[in-house]
This record gives structure tokens, C-alpha cells and sequence, in this order.
């Protein structure tokens, strides 16, 4: 639900940074986003949301890229980083939860491509 | 590979097509707008000695029922005011000022959380006095509300025996986020199949940190040690 509430900051975003760029941009072509995979975003939501949140901007054409972020942890038990895929996956190593998240959260526009 | 605007065609620009495409580097956070106003918030809090906690469950796990209770309990001890966030109406607000606390009602409308700004500008309505502790009941979501920092001390995510004990693992971002969970209701426990240990088990697992409380707002069991954690937090602030 929160999907198109994060589209519509990021057309905001997007407009922020062409707005009184030079030579003017006409049309947003292509936008690059990193979202990692325990961010808590579901994709198919976003890819959803975006054309609705661009319908009214110069983004509305544009094609969404999207980089997954994979998570990942430090196990305090283990003292070793491992692979996260979602909040419920334990430690791939001793099978415990003792851990703290290092990556996996991004939810982040890294580049757009304007003309 | 054309050397000029990298299109992927090995080519002779003989033919008109877009050689003004730019690529711009962003980098930024979708949400560091939100962040940037959390920010805010928590400045204001710090410098104001306002002690601020985000109450967030699914609907009808009890939030309202549970602050009004809480607040006839602490209100004589300390000053408390309420930001309650609904999508509509302002029957919460109505419950909270018949406890004779001030009271901000935020209307979401069609979101499905709280944010940052629509906080900073209750706070303007609100004005919270210096040193008190400051409720913000969010909209009823399990999923949205925990993505958005609104500035808090912390997170109190609130689960009614009703709902069932497998909540935390149904929706981990709640439970991963939050410093407390207060398990309502208790009252119908023998009534319902909730196996408290078991829910307490899977919040610790998307959560080894998470603190627990259990309560009933209709019988005020477990009213105590609430109060105790509010005010211990509260001195700690």
C-alpha cells in the first residue's frame, strides 16, 4: 500500500533535480532504483504504482530499472556475516535469529536518463 | 558501441536520433525527505524533554482503549498530549479529549500511514509542554507505518490476543522496528487460542531486543508495569 506513497516521492525526487536544468529536459526515459531485499517494498507494487505516480509528469513514459539489494547479517553466535532473504530467515550457519541486519534496506534512485 | 551517448548500435550518426540523452546521477533515499522531518521532530523532542512513542497494531487491537486507560492512570504524574491518526473521522480525538488531555486529530484520508510532516504540523497545533510525553497513535496497519520514522523514541507495536500469536512472523517489519510489544487483551485469553509464549518466541526471533508487556485495558491487569515502563522511560529521556 505504502508503494505509490514512495512513487509519488520519488516523481518528486525526479522533478526536484530537472527543474531548471539546461538545456531543458523534455522527457524522463529511463529511472534506476535500488531497493534492497528486506526494505520491506514489494516490486510488483512499485512497478505498479510508478505510471501512476509519473501520469502527470515527464517521467509518465519512462521505464523503471530496478537493482535488488540482497540482505545480509552479522550473527553474533556465529561471528560471521551470512545471507539474509527476508526477516525470517535464520542464520545459515547455527539456525538462530541472534543476528543484526548490515544490508538490505536501500531504498534508493540512483540515476535517471533524460533527453 | 557508439562512443557518444553509449545507445548500444554500432552506427555512423547519419540518422537524427536522441544524442541529447543524459544520464544524471541521483543517489538518494525515495524516503529522505520523510527522514529529513523526522529529524526535525526528534531535535524538537530532545530539546523540549518531550518524550514521544509511536503506538502502531492493526485496527481494533485496543490503542485507544489503552491510551485512555493510560492516560486516567499518569496524568496526575505527568503531562501528556495525543496526535491520533485516522484515515477519517475524529472519534478517536473525541475519546482522548473526554480524558481532558490536549489533542490533535491527523485525517490520513486515503494513506495508510503517518508521516514526518503531517506530524510537524500537528506539533505547531499541539504546542506539547516541555517534559511530557507525547502519544502518537498511528493509522491501523501492520505493514505501512513501519517504513515512516515520524522522529519517535521509540516504536510500540500493540497486538490484541484476537488477532493471533503468528502476527509477528505475518508481518516482521512491524515487530522488527519496534522497542516494545504489548500483547492487549488478555482478558480473552481463555477464550481464544492464543498461545502467548509462542508469540513472544516469534517476536524475539525478528526481534532478540524487542521488550514485552501484557495487558488488558477493560480489567487494567498488567496496567501497572506499563505505567512503570512509561515512566521509567520517560525519566530516562
Amino acid at each position: 500500500m505504502h508503494e505509490l506513497n514512495i512513487c509519488v516521492n520519488l516523481i518528486r525526487i525526479l522533478e526536484d533535480k530537472i527543474y531548471n536544468a539546461l538545456p531543458p529536459i523534455t522527457r524522463i526515459k529511463t529511472v534506476w532504483l535500488e531497493i534492497g531485499q528486506l526494505a520491506g517494498i514489494d516490486l510488483d507494487a512499485i512497478r505498479f504504482s510508478f505510471p501512476i505516480a509519473a501520469a502527470h509528469s515527464l517521467a509518465k513514459d519512462a521505464t523503471l530499472e530496478i537493482k535488488t539489494q540482497a540482505g545480509s547479517a552479522h550473527c553474533h553466535n556465529c561471528d560471521k556475516n551470512v545471507t539474509i532473504a527476508s526477516l525470517l530467515t535464520p542464520c545459515a550457519i547455527c539456525g538462530q535469529y541472534n543476528y543484526t541486519i548490515t544490508l538490505g534496506k536501500a531504498l534508493r534512485v540512483t540515476k535517471m536518463e533524460t533527453e | 558501441m557508439c562512443g557518444y551517448c553509449g545507445c548500444g548500435h554500432e552506427h555512423k550518426h547519419e540518422h537524427d536520433h536522441a544524442h541529447d540523452s543524459r544520464i544524471m546521477q541521483i543517489e538518494q533515499d525515495i524516503l529522505g525527505e520523510n527522514q529529513r522531518f523526522a529529524d526535525q521532530n526528534r531535535a524538537y523532542f530532545t530539546q523540549h524533554g518531550i518524550l514521544t512513542l509511536n503506538l502502531m497494531s492493526s485496527p481494533g487491537s485496543g490503542k485507544t482503549t489503552l491510551l485512555v486507560e493510560t492516560i486516567r492512570a499518569l496524568k496526575h504524574r505527568c503531562a501528556i498530549s495525543v496526535i491520533e491518526g485516522d484515515q477519517q473521522t475524529d472519534l478517536d480525538a473525541q475519546r482522548i479529549a473526554a480524558t481532558a488531555v490536549p489533542v490533535v486529530q491527523i485525517n490520513t484520508g486515503k494513506a495508510c500511514h503517518l508521516n514526518a510532516h503531517r506530524i510537524g504540523h500537528a506539533l505547531s497545533d499541539l504546542a506539547p509542554s516541555n517534559n511530557s510525553v507525547l502519544f502518537i497513535e498511528n493509522v491501523g496497519n501492520l505493514v505501512c507505518p513501519a517504513l515512516f520514522d515520524l522522529g519517535e523514541k521509540a516504536k510500540i507495536v500493540i497486538l490484541s490476543v484476537t488477532e493471533g500469536d503468528d502476527k509477528p512472523l505475518k508481518y516482521p517489519h512491524m515487530f522488527a522496528e519496534a522497542s516494545l510489544m504489548i500483547i492487549n487483551k488478555i482478558d480473552l485469553l481463555p477464550y481464544v487460542s492464543f498461545n502467548v509464549a509462542q508469540c513472544i518466541e516469534y517476536a524475539r526471533r525478528i526481534n532478540p531486543h524487542i521488550a514485552v508487556l501484557q495487558t488488558s485495558a477493560t480489567t487494567q491487569q498488567g496496567l501497572l508495569p506499563w505505567c512503570d515502563w512509561l515512566l521509567k522511560t520517560h525519566a530516562a529521556a
